[in-house]
């Protein structure tokens, strides 16, 4: 529990970040968004810690401090794996798969990628 | 000197990490697996002992201090270590005027009485634990290296982060095949993720060895540490024995029931000592388990024989605490699985920081020149790196072999039942060929790769540890008393030296292959994969 919340957390403040926003939605972020994102991510850290601190498992205070250092290491590790995976993914399959997967959950966003491709290849063209 | 402040950090970061790198791998690797010290020993043998450990009741300490005073009825002290979760076996001691003598037992499936049992002289885990702060030199100034390696990896974070200031634009980035890129981004994130863990690693021990290290500062203000220790820590007061007076029996169902008083319920007994078992005013000390406190100071309540409170121990001195605290965060007693593998994993990724530092230096100096002792470096890098995982399969597989032996040799009942004497000269010989097997091990993989061809030797290090680690799961996985029983009993600790055995084969080979696949002659440029490793196993423990 309290490590979803911190990977959660590490999620939103790594994509609060445009270059990984970059790679993991193919464009450039918006100032709202990414002020949204960080606060977010901020937010649940804050959060987390709040709950690892309140919560007296059998553990003292420094004690469960201490876990919460642990699990935040890994969470960042863990997303930092993922942000890999993805990318790789991303280049590996190129745009064509990657629409396809994705169109069930972002519809709108990759019709106006395709739009752009079809510009692009009709300009090129 | 260095024009600014950040050239010189850098110059430092490199240098100090050169020079330490090797036995910073070693200690940090080693450090590392002894997390598992009590798991790994009890892996070991657990082919040889295969009676089902004992727990802490009043029956069971009934019959242990039966067992005692048949065994050492002479005794100013006995003691019993009741068993852990962990795999730690029940092991009882005393002490008598001139000698003490511990020993291992199990509750015997007829009788129920406490035999002895002979597990497997070998030294389990210890020696990681041993080793990674003596480096088997401890008569030769092994510690003051280790504490000289901890200041310099104390530096090496804090000047990392000078020397890679741009991580934090970088965060969270792990660049594709280019392997200078992603080594050095591998490095950054490692490095930032472990700075808390790689700090209160190294400032603990400095601090647990701090009389070692700080001598002179002691004998200023007392003659010896001795008379430190005696003003910093407590203990519990000394008792005369009552010459005249003979034992009674001691009321062990009161005396829970008082420990469960002060405890609660959620404890376990770690051990027993009673002082003078023989008298009337023996007193009879429990000590709990740590639990989940940072201090390395367990709680304890002594008793009479009728089980009534004795005067407790006086409060310790804060800068003994504070001692203790770190101390228990070294050693983190405190963690349950979890947390376990979670410290476990973030240790291995402090070793592949230092490992990965070292290839980073490596690779840069390969764009500039091709001096030849750069190759040996590279070479010996691989050997000592690899090397030291392959000495580690083969410390295991050692055990694994001399169990095998043992049981070929000798019925286990004889076993179980072997005198004190021979156990002692046995035990002697089976740690010798261990140690020796595991340097030999290690120094025969640094010369192979010195011996052979870069991408030869690193071949042949992937495919041996391959080799070894998968040989040592499916023997685990086939033997009568491995996974299988393992399983049947819940015996976590077994099963987490099996998944781990079972990881590090898969990682070799994945890493073998990946070099395999590359064309024989052409330049390296295999991704280097070794952080998958914590990662995997993490990914599979939070399922």
């Amino acid at each position: 529990m309290l490590f979803l919340l911190l990977l959660s957390s590490v999620a939103c403040l790594s994509l609060a970040m445009n270059k990984h926003y970059k790679t993991c939605f193919k464009r450039a972020i918006s100032a709202p968004k990414e002020r949204v994102l960080r606060l977010l991510g901020w937010g649940l850290m804050l959060v987390s810690l709040g709950m690892a601190l309140v919560q007296q498992r059998g553990g003292s205070m420094g004690f469960q401090f201490m876990q919460w250092c642990c699990l935040l290491s890994v969470a960042i590790v863990l997303q930092v794996w993922l942000l890999n995976r993805v990318q790789q993914h991303k280049t590996q399959h190129g745009h064509k798969a990657n629409n396809l997967k994705k169109a069930n959950t972002r519809k709108k966003v990759n019709n106006i990628k395709e739009a752009r491709n079809s510009k692009k290849t009709l300009a090129k063209n | 000197m260095k024009p600014t402040f950040r050239k010189s950090m850098i110059w430092l970061h490199t240098y100090a990490g050169l020079f330490f790198a090797w036995l910073l791998f070693a200690i940090f690797l080693t450090g590392t697996l002894s997390y598992y010290n009590t798991e790994i020993s009890h892996w070991m043998r657990a082919q040889v002992n295969t009676n089902q450990h004992v727990e802490a009741s009043a029956n069971d300490i009934q019959r242990a201090l039966h067992t005692l005073s048949q065994r050492a009825p002479e005794a100013v002290q006995w003691g019993i270590d009741f068993a852990d979760d962990r795999g730690g076996p029940m092991r009882l001691r005393y002490r008598t005027e001139e000698e003490r003598h511990s020993w291992t037992v199990v509750a015997s499936p007829e009788t129920g009485a406490f035999v002895e049992t002979n597990p497997l002289a070998t030294r389990g885990g210890n020696f990681f634990r041993t080793f990674h702060y003596t480096l088997s030199l401890r008569d030769f100034g092994g510690r003051y290296l280790t504490g000289i390696a901890a200041m310099v990896m104390l530096i090496g974070v804090f000047s990392g982060i000078y020397t890679h200031r741009r991580f934090f634009q970088d965060f969270f980035t792990l660049r594709g095949p280019d392997k200078l890129k992603y080594l050095k981004d591998l490095h950054a994130v490692f490095g930032v993720v472990t700075i808390p863990f790689c700090f209160v690693i190294c400032f603990s021990a400095l601090l647990i060895y701090i009389s070692m290290y700080v001598p002179f500062s002691i004998h200023h203000y007392f003659d010896s540490y001795r008379q430190l220790d005696s003003q910093v820590s407590t203990r519990y007061s000394r008792i005369e024995p009552q010459d005249d007076s003979l034992a009674k029996p001691a009321n062990i169902p009161n005396m829970l029931s008082q420990l469960n008083a002060q405890w609660g319920s959620g404890y376990r007994l770690d051990s027993l000592s009673i002082d003078y078992p023989h008298r009337e005013n023996a007193r009879y000390i429990f000590t709990r388990d740590k639990g989940k406190h940072l201090s390395n100071k367990s709680e304890s309540i002594a008793l009479n024989y009728a089980g009534e409170r004795l005067e407790s121990m006086p409060k310790e001195r804060l800068a003994r605490n504070i001692r203790r605290i770190f101390y228990g965060l070294h050693e983190a007693h405190f963690a349950e699985p979890v947390l376990r593998a979670v410290l476990f994993s973030l240790g291995m990724m402090s070793s592949v920081l230092i490992a990965s530092g070292v290839s980073i230096w490596l690779n840069k100096r390969q764009g500039k020149t091709q001096a030849k002792k750069d190759i040996w470096i590279t070479k010996l890098h691989v050997g000592v790196t690899y090397g030291l995982c392959l000495a580690v399969a083969g410390y295991l597989l050692c055990s694994r072999f001399v169990s095998w032996q043992v049981a070929k040799g000798g019925s286990s009942a004889a076993m179980h039942t072997e005198p004190a004497a021979s156990m002692n000269t046995n035990a002697m010989s089976v740690m010798d060929i261990e140690l020796s097997l595991f340097l030999g091990i290690w120094l025969a993989s640094v010369i192979a790769c010195i011996v052979l061809a870069n991408h030869l030797g690193k071949r042949l290090l992937f495919l041996a540890c391959t080799l070894a680690f998968s040989a040592l799961f499916m023997q685990d996985l086939l033997a009568k008393q491995g996974v299988l029983l393992a399983l049947q009993r819940g015996d976590l600790a077994y099963l987490t030296i099996s998944l781990l055995l079972f990881l590090s084969a898969a990682y070799f080979a994945v890493r073998f292959y990946r070099l395999a696949i590359n064309k024989t002659g052409a330049q390296e440029n295999d991704t280097p994969r070794r952080g998958n490793k914590p990662q995997r196993k993490h990914a599979e423990e939070s399922h």
